[in-house]
């Protein structure tokens, strides 16, 4: 079978750990060249390693998301070192769970900065860079279910996430009128143990089973699960799909 | 309408019927009829609270249950063309397979943006 992203360059933020190291490693199996953007250069480095240990072409790009010069900068390296651009997976976020009356403007602008912002700054790179690239191209932002419902002590991860769905309805509409054409589509992931959540309620194997039990399909979500559904929504296996919201969440969402 | 939300209904409790004989995990996909999903549309609106019931019910013993809305076949939408069969078959692959084994009550919109705006 031919690989879904043969050759294609594909940008992955916040692709040290969890989610966007597997999806890195997903797209790469499929042929992609990665950049792999992130804070943690040994992290990211280990990242470039393993997809070039398995035959795939990568590279690491210090990064952080809500910079502008660090945005030109990936992009620069990008289409240097691994040619013109076709996809961006806005991955990067940040969460916190937080009273609302405890959460501080700092922690606001904080979150803000990485979950709104930097995908902000990745859709407008990315279209800059596609358009450049002279080919159709793709970026999937990802979001939470937490972009679609609320959930008590999580209102300013809420609101970032909820910006970011809408973010990328209008990012749809202007990308379906450029050309070359971007699709932009959102991820909504439910529960999955990632750093992202046991960095905040801890990493206890009672924790994992409780979200599990919790879920309709009584499992917990695992990054593996998410890379699959980002290959989805980046390649042409959804060349018709954009503006489009894809829930993966056991079906908590459902209820 | 009432007879496509019958078919609906009992297609997926036979196709359930059938997975719990087989494999007893497996998954169901409903490809909606291609019609505006925003406009208030009773098939459309029933089908999409039958397939999350259907999936709330029937996640615990591992079946899944989503949902495909297709875009126009007819008409040139934000993407320049009509949607296509072939971009309905993907999605279905999608929500059949292994490679979605954690989604459940998903809606996948196939639609070039249609409903976007």
């Amino acid at each position: 079978m031919t690989r879904r992203l043969a050759d294609r360059v594909v940008i992955v933020t916040g692709a040290t750990k969890g989610i966007g190291r597997e999806t890195a490693k997903r797209l790469a199996q499929e042929g992609a060249r990665v950049a792999c953007t992130g804070r943690s250069a040994a992290d990211g480095e280990s990242v470039a390693a393993e997809i070039a240990a398995e035959g795939g072409r990568a590279i690491f790009v210090r990064h952080d998301v809500a910079s502008v010069a660090d945005w030109r900068d990936v992009i620069a390296r990008a289409e240097s070192e691994l040619g013109a651009v076709y996809g961006v997976v806005n991955n990067a976020g940040g969460f916190f769970v937080k009273p609302l009356g405890e959460t501080s403007e700092a922690e606001f602008d904080g979150i803000f900065d990485v979950n709104v912002l930097g995908a902000f700054l990745g859709v407008k790179a990315g279209f800059e860079a596609i358009a450049r690239s002279g080919a159709d191209g793709s970026i999937v932002n990802v979001s939470s279910l937490m972009g679609l419902v609320g959930y008590p002590g999580a209102t300013a991860y809420c609101a970032t996430k909820g910006a970011l769905t809408g973010l990328t309805k209008s990012a749809a509409l202007e990308g379906a009128q450029r050309t070359p054409r971007v699709r932009v589509n959102s991820l909504h992931p439910g529960v999955i143990w990632t750093q992202m959540i046991t960095g905040q309620f801890g990493d206890d194997p009672a924790l994992s089973d409780a979200f599990a039990a919790d879920t309709p399909l009584r499992m917990i979500g695992l990054p593996e699960h998410m890379a699959e559904a980002i290959l989805y929504l980046i390649s042409d296996e959804s060349a018709f799909v954009t503006g489009a919201e894809l829930t993966v969440d056991g079906g908590r969402g459902a209820d | 309408m009432g007879a496509t939300l019958k078919a609906a209904f009992f297609s997926l409790q036979e196709g359930v019927e059938a997975i719990r004989g087989a494999s007893g995990h497996g998954a169901v996909v409903f490809v909606a009829p291609s019609s505006p999903l925003r406009s208030f549309d009773a098939i459309q609106s029933g089908l999409r609270l039958l397939a999350r019931a259907a999936a709330l019910e029937l996640g615990p013993e591992g079946i899944r249950v989503n949902t495909v809305f297709p875009g126009p076949t007819a008409e040139v939408t934000r993407l320049g063309r009509p949607c296509e069969a072939s971009d309905v078959a993907k999605a279905v692959l999608f929500a059949a397979s292994d490679r979605s084994s954690f989604m459940t009550g998903a809606e996948l919109i196939v639609d070039g943006g249609r409903m976007v705006a």
